[in-house]
């Protein structure tokens, strides 16, 4: 177990002295105030109107007012579901395109596998490393968007709140999981670390653009027409196709359960803890399925392959 | 104790169509400077990947301290320490960082000791913060060395251990090689071009041509049997070019 902790602290000391690892953490943090600042001047905003509206009203001498606008807290850092989407499926992707290919291209790959090291223990380590990089970073995301949601939205975060952003670092961590393990795997069967990053990307954009927007694409169309104005309006629903696509799809299950915790899907505030709890497991389930998989497939290549050591 | 730090039997290793190291059997006593000899592509890489445990042989068996490469390896890692021909280790890390690593997958106790220790041993006691990164290809090779010598192996590998060095660093590696095994009793396997290096530092040679084993034997051995006036350039052509395990009496080069 030691060998483990040795390649992991040695791939966690790596990470943190990238510069471009440490730029786009950074960047990410940045989004983050931006984020919570554009979030906290649309809510008051939201609320200014509906005070001068209600004033106006009043004067007016109307006594049915319209009711107050339903403005949740967490509303705030919606915008993080993107941010980890993107960002952080590159973050991913930065720690784990060249976990082999480097340690390969600079020979530290034969000088670890001529040391009394199980060869499992190296993949071990790169995988527990770098998964703590993550973990550290989704750590400090999260109490730093605590923090903009009392700094900058002037709101105390209730215990549901924060057991909601808890729940979307840790889908964010599985999600994130998923392109650090798939990029670990091209990194152990492609020759180049250039290569394997961009069809990492690629693999990336698949999941986050393509994926969604083929299912969106497979939708029925239901056509409903305003009885008033006469307008018609198209309703897209979902159907099996369409929402057997979206499941292959890591970043649909993202957003999907980051919509519902952060309270940016309608109703989604509403959500009891059972139905919250269930959706997350779900999710959670979804995105653990892919991990698990593509692990496998990572431990069997690298104990099987020669060509590591050889070229 | 193996009266033999490293012992190969019919030692085979196939790379689809080609046979890259063609039944092997090789012996090396302990303590001995053993240089490996032989054209690129000869299979002197392959062998050292064989004996280090890198890849497994197609056929044959091969042992390092007594260990067996595949049935024993880990006992047979623990013995040996190997330096490869382009040592860049991690750049983002000091020298200090890069040898704790390594100290520690190797299961060194008393890792700062040692790590000290060995840089004290190359000459290089100042080097603890120093960033690889910064370091020219000599510097590396000295770290690359240190790395290999961390856990006190029985039995060290190195491949063209000079390559790309100037004649300065090449004669400090040398000097380090020799006294590795004068004073600590190391056995060294060494491949190499340098026929110079080798006639200097090596107690015995292997030449190898295609896979196969020309020769081995002792230096003084391989050299009685030419003539006085032979240079062991000569002979290793002689071996290059004939293809012969050992030379025939007509085929001698004149005594």
């Amino acid at each position: 177990m030691s060998a483990v902790w040795t390649i992991a602290r040695k791939e966690t000391r790596t990470a943190v002295r990238n510069s471009m690892f440490v730029t786009i953490t950074v960047l990410f943090l940045g989004l983050s105030v931006l984020s919570a600042y554009i979030g906290s001047t649309t809510k008051h905003a939201e609320m200014r109107i509906y005070n001068e509206t209600v004033a106006k009203l009043t004067v007016q001498g109307v006594t049915q007012l319209p009711p107050k606008p339903e403005i949740h807290a967490l509303t705030m850092l919606g915008n993080l579901t993107e941010y980890v989407a993107i960002v952080g499926a590159i973050l991913s992707v930065m720690l784990g395109y060249d976990a082999i290919t480097r340690e390969r291209e600079s020979g530290g790959l034969q000088l670890i596998l001529t040391r009394p090291v199980f060869r499992d223990r190296l993949i071990t380590g790169k995988l527990l490393g770098n998964g703590l990089v993550i973990a550290m970073l989704l750590g400090i995301v999260f109490v730093f968007n605590l923090a903009l949601l009392f700094l900058v939205g002037h709101a105390v975060p209730t215990f549901g709140e924060i057991a909601r952003v808890a729940l979307f670092i840790v889908a964010a961590f599985a999600y994130m999981m998923v392109f650090l393990i798939t990029s670990m795997l091209l990194s152990i069967n492609m020759k180049s670390s250039a290569s394997v990053f961009l069809v990492s990307l690629v693999l990336w954009m698949t999941s986050a653009f393509v994926l969604p927007q083929m299912a969106q694409t497979l939708m029925a169309n239901s056509t409903v027409v305003n009885s008033v104005s006469g307008a018609t309006n198209q309703i897209p629903q979902d159907t099996a196709v369409s929402r057997a696509i979206d499941l292959l799809s890591p970043t649909w299950h993202l957003r999907s359960i980051g919509g519902k915790l952060l309270e940016v899907t309608p109703g989604s505030a509403a959500l009891s803890s059972a139905a919250l709890s269930t959706e997350f497991l779900k999710s959670l389930f979804a995105l653990l399925v892919p991990c698990i998989v593509l692990g496998a497939l990572m431990y069997a290549s690298f104990l099987r392959s020669e060509s590591l050591t050889v070229e | 104790m193996a009266e033999f730090a490293i012992e190969t039997h019919e030692l085979s290793r196939r790379f689809g169509e080609t046979l890259a190291v063609d039944a092997l059997t090789l012996s090396v006593k302990r303590g001995e400077i053993f240089g490996f000899l032989g054209h690129n592509g000869a299979g002197k890489t392959t062998t050292v990947n064989l004996l280090t445990t890198l890849i497994l042989p197609t056929s044959g068996t091969a042992s390092v301290c007594g260990n067996d490469v595949v049935d024993d390896n880990l006992a047979a890692r623990q013995c040996i320490g190997y330096v490869p021909e382009n040592v860049r280790l991690y750049n983002d890390l000091t020298v200090d960082e890069n040898l704790r690593f390594f100290a520690e997958l190797s299961g060194v106790r008393a890792v700062p000791r040692r790590i000290a220790e060995v840089l004290a041993l190359l000459d290089r006691p100042g080097w603890h913060n120093r960033r690889v990164g910064s370091f020219s290809k000599g510097m590396r090779q000295r770290v690359g060395i240190a790395q290999a010598l961390l856990h006190e192996p029985d039995v060290l590998f190195l491949d063209e251990p000079s390559s790309g060095l100037d004649p300065e660093a090449t004669r400090e590696v040398d000097e380090l090689i020799v006294r590795l095994n004068r004073e600590f009793g190391m056995t060294v396997f060494m491949n190499t071009h340098m026929l110079d290096q080798v006639t200097k530092i090596c107690t015995s040679i292997g030449i190898m041509n295609q896979g196969r084993l020309m020769v081995t034997d002792s230096l003084e051995g391989i050299k009685s049997r030419f003539a006085e006036d032979r240079s062991l350039e000569d002979i290793y052509m002689h071996f290059w070019h004939n293809g012969t395990a050992d030379p025939a009496p007509s085929e001698q080069v004149a005594r």
